[in-house]
Order: structure tokens, then sequence, then C-alpha cells
């Protein structure tokens, strides 16, 4: 099955009378977008906004961000956005250098930041692209779940509606995602087969009955399986939580596994699964996600990466075990939060970690002149430790101590940054 | 990195030139420019920095008035506008080393300057401020200055830049044991796979996360009959009484909590809550029961399976705990459990 | 005086390496004690069997 994504260079982003891209600028028709956002019955309004890379401009409660892309023989996010239907296959229209960023009430005490200029733009790729920032205001009475949901599928709406105006245009690069069925995945004896085991989510935060993650289901009871790479790549993967979608799209992992794939290693295949919250299914699915590689996807080694809090890294450290006693080797990444310990928690086996990253390592991000999202934060200058429920939120424009984790797109729990850390 | 760094150093009386010992009491000052060793200093950061300021105080004045002092100097520190503060070296006195790393601390902590300090290892400094700050080994020999001076330039330049640092044993300091990020030559996805494809073909590699060391307890005896056993009920899931009246933090805890449940058969979910960041607490609000099985306990106890429930029920909320409050925690918990008599513990966690 | 603790948690192998040799399987992350899929007088009956569980474990030597 191949995915070809095509992608369109974009320069600029204004507002303009229609919705279109020419000559490399995207042009955003904001009446017609903010009513076709609108629609929704749970929003009183949406506003939209856009910031450039190199302004003055902070946009915080950050839900999440996605790239805008428009599979041109759709569906597009099937089973969230449009009625079901597969994906990872034919032709995507990417629009690259722009983003979706959905700011939410929600994540009024989540520190979740991104600054268009400043040190802010050395962790994160988000700061110098254009954001195309959506803030739904909720009707009075909103169920505050549902509503979480429905500024989620706004931003699937807008990114479908933003990358469509591509859709004749010449892409000025095209990437090709090719990997046929397993049965016929047949690499040189010489290059050992790798596959990416890919917990998407931790039940310790549990999604809503009317969540859709993968292919528009809530994942819940959801067992080990092996789905095509193409299908995180192109739409089929929204992360709940602790994520942004952007790195499913632009997973780390699966796009070095390809672009290594016939060179030094052949990629194998991806095993698709979820953090259970008993002890008792956590050691399944490990035992099932590792019989998979091993014997489905004829795997030598595996990577696993983690999405959730300190309790996930018990299933990856099964993972990593049952693997290496069915002979595969096994890599893990896991992002470290602790300037004490890193992490939660690694037994004597387990020797082969990467990290992308700590996430409390303190920053002072400067005073900004424009604040996108709400005017105030929850942060304590004096002390970003500090996660006192009662805090009183801040002025978001002026110089914030937070911490690199608070960085939107600094560190990604799939395996995205442009860090590592040391002991010192 | 372009622009020069503006560095502050901070000295005692005797190396700001003001006097000895006899001098001790004088108060904290400033001055632009480098003074004394800071010239040293300034010559070893070379074109990469400049000493823009000294600021000094008497090494009595610090000891006796610690936080004035400090405030006076933080003061001082922003008016010269620094990207680093530079304290000592003290090499083996006392006095100077403690206000060497205080101020660091103050500085790092208070106004977000890198600081680092120097000073033998034996400095009563050393002892307080090395996890703290980092400081740089001088020795005792005050013909260590100028090569102690190029460390703590050496370093504090990578302080600034966010570089990684060296070992400690390479570049002269004493471990801190902090985690630091640091930006890297190669993607963490790359680095997995290269890693990865090292192991399958038995090549040497290193792993990036050292196993965290964690104390390890050995368990007490059993208890020998239930019928007359004492039994606690202890949760790190985030109990409270409703409206979390002393405000228990829902991550990164500092403390725990003792709730009080003589007299009740049950937790009613309209008196108590759970505040807890690592899992949601909807099914425990819902049922407290969920998460401190109080009603079972009870009918246990009125069964005469148990002797008693212990009268209160400690609390605290687990999640991000560091290390160091943790075992705080479970030592301030344990001590309060044995001096009421408690016999065995239901340690309930999420 | 040492006091034995029996642990009702989820990752046991954590509790086990650091010494809490006491741990038992939960109801799971969300509901140590509890079982939200149950209606609530199983629910009662799975708390009371894991109780006694932990009551039990308090009686071994490990």
């Amino acid at each position: 099955m191949r995915l070809d994504l095509g992608f369109v260079d974009i320069r600029d982003v204004r507002f303009g009378p229609h919705t279109a891209v020419e000559d490399n600028l995207l042009f955003i028709d904001r009446e017609e977008l903010t009513s076709l956002l609108q629609r929704e019955p749970l929003f009183d309004h949406v506003e939209v906004e856009l910031a450039h890379p190199g302004e003055s401009c902070r946009i915080i409660r950050v839900l999440d961000v996605l790239e805008p892309r428009f599979r041109l023989n759709g569906p597009n996010f099937p089973g969230a956005l449009d009625p079901m239907g597969l994906v990872g296959d034919g032709q995507t229209r990417v629009l690259k250098n722009v983003l979706v960023v959905e700011t939410s009430e929600s994540e009024a005490r989540a520190r979740s930041i991104i600054d268009m200029s400043g040190p802010a733009t050395a962790y994160s790729p988000f700061g110098d692209m254009h954001n195309v920032v959506l803030s739904p205001y909720p009707v009075s009475g909103a169920d505050r779940d549902e509503f979480r949901l429905a500024v989620k599928k706004a931003g699937l709406k807008a990114a479908a509606y933003l990358a469509a105006a591509a859709k004749e245009i010449a892409p000025d690069e095209t990437q090709s995602y090719e990997l046929p069925s397993v049965a016929f995945n047949q690499g040189p004896n010489d290059l050992p087969r790798i596959a990416y085991i890919f917990p998407m989510h931790s039940h310790q935060h549990p999604t809503q009955q009317n969540e859709t993650v993968f292919y528009g289901s809530n994942i819940q009871g959801f067992m080990p399986t092996i789905v095509h790479p193409n299908e995180i790549l192109d739409g089929a993967l929204m992360f709940s939580y602790s994520a942004f979608t952007y790195f499913a799209q632009n997973h780390p992992v699966i796009q070095e596994l390809y672009r290594r794939h016939g060179r030094d290693l052949w990629f194998a295949g991806v095993v698709l699964t979820v953090a259970p919250v008993t002890i008792a299914e956590k050691e399944r699915n490990a035992y099932l996600a590792a019989r998979l590689a091993k014997e489905t996807l004829g795997a030598d080694g595996i990577i696993a990466t983690k999405i959730g809090g300190g309790a996930v890294d018990t299933d990856l450290m099964m993972i990593y075990s049952r693997a290496e006693e069915m002979g595969m080797k096994a890599t893990l990444i896991i992002m470290e939060r602790y300037p004490d310990t890193g992490i939660t928690f690694v037994p004597e086996n387990v020797n082969a970690l990467v990290t992308p990253g700590l996430t409390r390592d303190a920053i002072a991000l400067p005073a900004v002149e424009r604040v996108i999202g709400a005017d105030t934060v929850a942060v304590d200058n004096s002390n970003p430790d500090n996660t006192d429920p009662a805090l009183s939120p801040v002025a978001a424009r002026q110089e914030l101590k937070v911490w690199v984790g608070d960085i939107v797109g600094a560190i990604s729990q799939v395996g995205a940054s442009r860090l590592t850390t040391y002991t010192s | 990195m372009g622009e020069k760094i503006r560095v502050v150093h901070y000295l005692n009386q005797f190396f700001a030139q003001i006097g000895g010992e006899e001098k001790g009491g004088v108060g904290p000052g400033g001055k632009e420019g480098p003074l004394g060793p800071s010239r040293a200093l300034q010559q070893a950061l070379g074109e990469r920095g400049d000493v823009v300021a000294t600021i000094f105080c008497g090494d009595n004045y610090f000891a006796e008035r610690q936080q004035e002092a400090i405030d006076e100097l933080l003061r001082l520190l922003t008016s010269f506008k620094p990207d680093l503060l530079i304290a000592g070296p003290a090499f083996e006195s006392g006095r100077y080393g403690v206000a060497c790393g205080a101020i660091c601390q103050a500085a790092e902590e208070r106004l977000g300057i890198p600081a680092l300090g120097g000073m033998d290892e034996g400095n009563a400094g050393a002892n307080l401020y090395r996890k703290k700050v980092y400081i740089v080994n001088s020795s005792a020999s005050v013909a260590r200055m100028v090569p102690t001076l190029q460390r703590m330039a050496d370093l504090g330049v990578k302080l600034v830049e966010r570089a990684p640092l060296g070992k400690p044993e390479e570049e002269g300091y004493f471990a801190k044991g902090v985690k630091r990020n640091a930006f890297a030559a190669k993607p963490p996805a790359e680095r997995a796979v290269d890693m990865l494809l090292a192991k399958i073909r038995g090549e040497p590699f290193k792993s990036e996360i050292p196993a965290p060391k964690f104390q390890r307890s050995k368990p007490a005896a059993p208890l020998q009959d239930l019928s007359s056993a004492v039994i606690a009920l202890v949760t790190d899931g985030g109990l409270v009484p409703e409206g979390n009246p002393e405000r228990m933090e829902p991550g990164r805890p500092t403390r725990f909590t003792t709730i009080p449940i003589a007299g009740l058969d049950r937790l009613d979910p309209n008196e108590f809550d759970a505040v807890h960041s690592g899992y949601d607490t909807a099914f425990a609000n819902r049922d407290p029961h969920r998460l401190v099985p109080l009603d079972v306990m009870r009918e246990l106890e009125q069964e005469g399976v148990i002797g008693k429930v212990h009268e209160f029920v400690h609390a605290t909320g687990g999640a991000h705990a560091a290390v160091e409050n943790a075992t705080r925690i479970g030592q301030g918990i344990a001590e309060r459990l044995k001096a009421a008599g408690v016999t065995g513990v239901i340690l309930t966690s999420t | 005086m040492e006091i034995p603790v029996a642990q009702v948690c989820t990752m046991i192998p954590v509790a086990k390496e650091v010494g809490s040799l006491r741990a038992i399987a939960s109801g799971g992350i969300v509901s140590p004690t509890g079982n939200p899929d149950l209606p609530s007088d199983k629910e009662k009956e799975f708390r009371r069997s894991l109780v006694l569980r932990a009551l039990q474990v308090l009686k071994e030597e490990v």
C-alpha cells in the first residue's frame, strides 16, 4: 500500500475574500471558516486568529495542534470527522509550514504554550510555522467533556478545510510511503527487521464514551493489533491527551523507519496497542504485542514509545522484557520528567533507553506583545514547581517562568524533540 | 553565541580589597567593572564575556544577617543585568563559602540567573550547597586561584549557553545529580534506531537514562493474629475532605494529610474527594471506597476479623513525587502510625 | 517496632523493586479497591475479597 504526501510549501498565511492557495500563499476566508466551525451547537462563537513566525506573540491553553491535510480521495479523519472509511493510501495534500492550533478553556490549568519568537523557538518547531488558531467558546451550560471533544473536532474540520484549498495545486515536493502487505514484505537477509510497538493511549485517563482516537473508536478494551504505518500518518489517529496530533501525522519513529527502510534496516511494521489500568491487562497486552511483532511481523528488534504518565513505564518495561525473552532486541524511548531520577522505574534488565528530553527543566519565556487563547495563565513565577490548584492566574503576556515541557512541540512522548539529557 | 556574556563576580570583604577579618561586618555593596581577582576572571573569560561588575559583602555581616544581605545583593545584582553570577572561590573560608552558596542559590531561584561558586570540598558551604548549585572544587590552596577561575569561567559559559556540561570529574565541579536538557546532534528517533541496530549487531551502545537508584526497604515481620490488630488505611491516591481544605497538591506532593474517621462507617462521596493529577479521579469521587475501603474495613472490625481500624486515614497524592519528598512523607506517616500503636497497614495506590 | 504493609496497587513490578513485597493486584489504576464495571453490590463483594486478601498477606512471611 502506498501513500503519497504532496507538500505545498506555504510562505505566508493571510485572511482574504476566498480560501485559496495562490503562489504559495494561503488565503483564508475568515467568515467562511468561522461560520463552518460555529455550526457546532456547543459553541457560542469561535475566534480565528493568525500567528506568524517572528511575531511577539504567545498562544496559550493549546489543546491540540495538527497539520492541514486533505486526502484527494477522502475520507478525512474517518470516524472522527468524515464517515468511516480507510486512510493510508492514495494522495494527500499537505500545507507545509501551516498549523491548526485549538485553544480551549479546558487547558486553563495546563501550561501549554506556543511562542512565535524567543527562546521557545529553539525547542519547538511550531513557532517557526504559520499558526491558524481556533478559539471556540462554549454556550452557557455546555458539558465540559463534550465541549472538549467538540473543540478537537473543530481542529479536524479546519485542517481538512484549509488543505482542501490545495487539492488542485501541484505539490512542490512529494514523499512516498510504501510498504506491502506482511506476506510480501520480505527484505534481504542481512537487513534486520524492525517493528514499532506503539501504545497510543493510557486509560489511567480513560477516554470518553464518544471520544474518537483510532478510526473514530474510543479504544476502550483495545487489544494489540497490526496496523499499516501509513494509517497513523494519514489521519486514522488522534491522541486523546499527552501528545499533539501533529506528531501522529509526522510520527518521528515511523518516519525514521521508513527513511532507513532498505538501507540499514527493513521496516517490518507497526503493532498498535494501549496501556490499560490493571496489572493483568498490562501483562496480557505486553505478551500479545510482543508476539505480534515476533510471529506476525517477523521482527528482529522492536522500538516502543509511550503515551501517558509514570504508570505506563510499567507497560513499556513489560513489552521490553517479553520481546527480549522471545529473542528480539528492544529499545525504548521514554520522556523524562524529574530532574532527580528522570523516569519512574527501570529494572535491571532494561539497558537500552533513549530520552527525548526532560520536561521539568526551567526556562524563562520573555514578555510578549500579544496573547491568543486567553489573557491569563496559571503560573507561579516565583516557583515553577508550584502546582497548587488554587494558584491565581497571572497575565500571560509577561515574562513566564515555566518548564521546557510546557512548550508545545518541544518534547513529544513519541520521540520528537531536539534534545537529550545528561546528569551533572 | 554572538553577544558577550555579562558576568557579575561576588567577593567577600578581603578579596574585594576592603580589609581583612576586622572588616567582616561590612554590608553589601557593588561596583562596576572587575575588582581584585575579578581581573583574573576577566582574563579567563577572554572574548566570551565581560565582568561588568563586582558585588561583595563582609563575611560576618552575611553570616549574621543572611536574609537582608541576600535581598540587598540581589537588588544590586539586578541593577547590573547579568547573564551569569560567579561567586568566590572561597577556598577554605567557611563563612565566605556559605555566602557564595547562598547567593548563587538565591540568584538562580529568585532571579533565574545561572550562578556557580568555587570552594574547597571540605568547606561548610560545599556541604550545604553542592546539591543545589554548581560548585567548582578550588582545593584549599589560594595558589589555585587562577586555574580555579578558569574552570569557573568555562563552566559558567556553558551554563549560560545551555551547552552540556562535561562530567564532574573532568570539569572539576561537585556533581549535583541533577538532570538537564541539552540540544542533541541527532533526533531521538534516529538515536533509538541506531541503538537498536547496534544492539542487534552485538556492538557496544550506551543507554541514555541510567537506572534511578532507589533504597530498597526490608519487609517487616508478618502479623501473627489479625483479630487483635490495629490496621491503618493509608493511600497515595489523593483522598481529601470535600473541598480540599488543606490544598493538598495534585502532583509533586510535599506533605500528607490525616483524615479523622472515628465514628464513620463509610466515606460519603459528598464529604470526600480525590485530588491527583495522574489518574482520572471521577470514579473515586463517585465512591471513595474505590480508593479507601472503609466500608468493608468497618464490617470486618464489627465481625472481629480485625481488632480495630485506626482512627486516621493518612493520605497524599503521589503523582510525580520527588524521591526525597516521597521518602520524607513515608517516614512522617510511619512515625505517626508507630506512635499510635498501629500494627498493620493497608496501603492503596493508584 | 516494624509495621507490615499490604500494598494494593497496579504497578506490582515497581512495588517489588523498591521492597514492597506484600503488593497485591488492585482493581485498577482508577479504582484500586473497586470495579466501576460491576453493579454496586457485586463491587462491594469484590472489595471485601480484595481487602481480605490484603489482610491475609499481612500474615505471610515475605
